[in-house]
């Protein structure tokens, strides 16, 4: 998958392609906050991966277990370093210090409702 | 039957490729193969996986660390207790090698029937007589001690 640029269209089956990408990281994310939660019992911040669909990106976010829960109440919800948005498949939902919570649509969003893991609190 | 020993040999190839690929060494690629595929450890548990000792697992962690691949998170209230964690770099690293076998896997998939069942077994019996001889190698003395 090549990074997109500004100006770049995008069919759904690239959108798909992206929304895929960034699941495997949901499902890593995931995996790293149920052992670092069993680990710690409690932990005040977390060291999570970026769930952004650029290729290339291998950002680490820091945040605490309020914000994770609350990017994880909704299927189409990820959680992006700062300006790691490809505005074809998502929407800016939040713009918190050190990370965005972003919201994925169209074909994206059908791929994110898909892959989601069990969700916390309210459905998307 | 040579096709075996040399699909065997193509998949020593692409393990050596993407170490040098990503600068790391074999117990190396074992530690983060791990971490991928079955989630955070302790050292320790890293340690016997690998067959190294801790105190050697203490200095490939500290490699891996160096170069964002995995994180120790220490528990806050008993520093002696250590979880390791891939990172993004770390699982980046992985997918890199991930695509190739998720390929082979589908290709072993499409098999049908007693085809598929025959397939399993041999690949299923291989690993643990391959595992079996690496255990029985790690514990025989090398001829040059």
């Amino acid at each position: 998958m090549r990074q997109l640029t500004a100006g770049d269209s995008m069919d759904d089956r690239n959108a798909e392609r992206m929304a895929l990408n960034e699941a495997v990281f949901r499902a890593a994310n995931e995996q790293l906050h149920g052992d670092l939660e069993a680990f710690t019992g409690s932990q005040s911040s977390y060291s999570m991966m970026c769930e952004c669909a650029l290729i290339e990106c291998e950002q680490m976010v820091e945040m605490d277990e309020a914000a994770y829960t609350r990017v994880r109440s909704k299927r189409v919800w990820f959680l992006v370093w700062p300006e790691h948005v490809v505005p074809e498949i998502e929407d800016i939902v939040e713009r918190s210090e050190g990370f965005w919570i972003v919201e994925k649509v169209g074909a994206a969003a059908s791929v994110a409702r898909s892959t989601a893991p069990e969700e916390r609190g309210e459905r998307a | 039957m040579h096709e075996l020993r040399r699909m065997l040999h193509a998949l020593e190839v692409l393990s050596s490729a993407w170490r040098t690929k990503h600068g790391i060494s074999a117990n190396e690629q074992l530690v983060i193969g791990m971490l991928a595929t079955t989630g955070s450890h302790t050292p320790k548990d890293l340690s016997v996986f690998v067959g190294v000792t801790t105190g050697g697992m203490s200095t490939l962690l500290d490699r891996l660390e160096a170069r964002g691949y995995v994180q120790r998170n220490i528990k806050s209230d008993d520093r002696r207790r250590v979880l390791v964690t891939l990172t993004k770099s770390g699982l980046q690293a992985n997918m890199d090698r991930e695509q190739a076998h998720a390929t082979l896997e589908q290709m072993v998939e499409e098999y049908a029937g007693p085809e598929s069942y025959a397939m399993k077994r041999l690949l299923t019996e291989g690993e643990a007589m391959v595992l079996d001889c690496a255990q029985q190698m790690s514990a025989a003395p090398s001829l040059t001690s």
